[in-house]
């Protein structure tokens, strides 16, 4: 049977809970912002994508950050400074927000494993998000083109299907999409596929995969749905690849806002602009790190906006005026 | 607490059972209190196919309201068609 039960209203739901402080991305600037919330005594969560999902995340060493002298991975660095923040009180979620309810003295996010609930909320979701799209991407969406194989793999039933990208996500996802699909043409733009080695081991022996390194996403062609997908290896010539489906996961430059359904102004080049403070337009709301405009690109500089929100943030919770310095 | 009932439209949501998206639209009808059907496309290759000739889309959440199709979760255009706000 398709048609499941009928679900009453709220009987499902669980009990939200309402956080003084909602971090969005857990990198070194939402990372730094909950240690200094947390340490406040405000109640707060950080809801993060994943460890190695971000800018710091995948970074495979770090020399220059200040007061950790020995080499060490970016995925480590940040580790370490959910472990500080941790200790404090702050709780980390993985979790992916898809959209918000900024306004109002209580602000609602919408992520797709659970509701939350936060009296400030801190935007440092950086700017690995992607720019311009290949032709035939955008009109070809819903029609064969997808950002998410958990989602929609069902579709593509004993189909041929490409997956593009080189990260956890578009592996874990190329992953899922075997158990439905006849055949995957992993499309890989790097020299090797930058991922979790055990994750990159399952997927090259599964039989119904192949990888092509090296190779650039051109074109999604289709008429109605997609037909196929046009692609160029280094050094080749372009082909084009029979699929019914075509999964990106490609990153770029851009900062991720899209979860704002427009309720903050970006600037053209889509950063969210901020005052010194790191508030943007709607009170309570703040942003930091990577995802704001005039920003140098550094984990130290991150954690230091954190920092800084952090400070404002429990000004703004207890109505004062200025900042208590935090000497101890 | 869920909200008092009203006259709604018929609310349909075709989803599959890991979409972090479907499973985001459906706590947001329920927390307006909207009464719903979920379609589970993944066990379903019959609606899997009403679906996609319903609204074109081969992805989901699909909702239909009342008729009119929503892609995606989309909170705006499903405010709009519900009247709620």
């Amino acid at each position: 049977m398709g048609l499941s039960l009928s679900l009453t209203p709220g009987a499902a739901e669980e009990e939200e809970k309402t956080y003084d402080v909602a971090i969005i991305g857990g990198g070194p600037a939402g990372t730094s912002a909950a240690i200094y919330t947390a340490r406040a005594d405000l109640k707060t969560i950080v809801i993060d994508k994943g460890l190695t999902a971000g800018a710091l995340g995948m970074t495979s060493k770090i020399e220059n950050y200040p007061g950790v002298p020995e080499p060490v991975t970016g995925a480590e660095l940040v580790e370490r400074m959910r472990r500080q923040a941790e200790r404090f009180g702050a709780e980390f979620v993985q979790d992916k927000i898809l959209s918000t309810e900024l306004e109002g003295d209580v602000k609602v996010l919408w992520g797709g494993e659970a509701t939350y609930k936060a009296r400030a909320v801190v935007i440092a979701t950086g700017s690995m998000g992607r720019g311009k799209r290949v032709p035939g991407e955008d009109e070809f969406l819903g029609r064969g083109v997808s950002y998410c194989a958990t989602c929609d793999a069902a579709f593509f039933r004993d189909k041929v299907v490409a997956v593009v990208g080189s990260n956890d996500e578009a592996v874990e996802e190329a992953l899922h999409l075997t158990k439905f699909v006849s055949r995957l043409h992993m499309i890989v733009p790097t020299s090797e596929i930058k991922a979790e080695p055990a994750l990159v081991a399952e997927l090259t022996a599964n039989p119904k995969v192949e990888v092509l390194l090296s190779t650039r996403l051109r074109a999604v062609e289709g008429n109605g749905t997609v037909t196929g997908v046009r692609v160029a290896p280094r050094g080749g010539d372009e082909q084009v690849l029979p699929v019914h489906g075509a999964f990106i996961y490609l990153q770029g430059a851009r900062p991720i806002t899209d979860f704002l359904d427009g309720q903050l102004s970006l600037s053209p080049g889509g950063c969210l602009p901020v005052d010194d403070e790191y508030r943007t337009e709607i009170p309570g709301v703040y942003a930091v790190g990577d995802v704001i405009c005039d920003h140098v690109k550094q984990a130290v500089v991150a954690a230091a906006e954190g920092v800084i929100a952090a400070l404002a943030i429990d000004r703004y919770l207890h109505g004062r005026k200025s900042t208590r310095a935090d000497w101890s | 607490m869920a909200k008092p009932r009203r006259k709604q439209p018929r609310v349909i949501i075709f989803t599959t059972p890991t979409c972090s998206f479907c499973k985001a639209a459906k706590r947001y009808l329920r927390a307006r209190g909207i009464r719903f059907k979920d379609v589970d496309v993944s066990r379903d290759p019959v609606a899997a196919r009403d679906m996609v000739r319903r609204s074109g889309q081969q992805g989901v959440p699909v909702i239909d309201i009342g008729g009119k199709i929503v892609v995606g979760f989309d909170r705006k255009r499903i405010d709009e068609l519900l009247n709620l706000n």
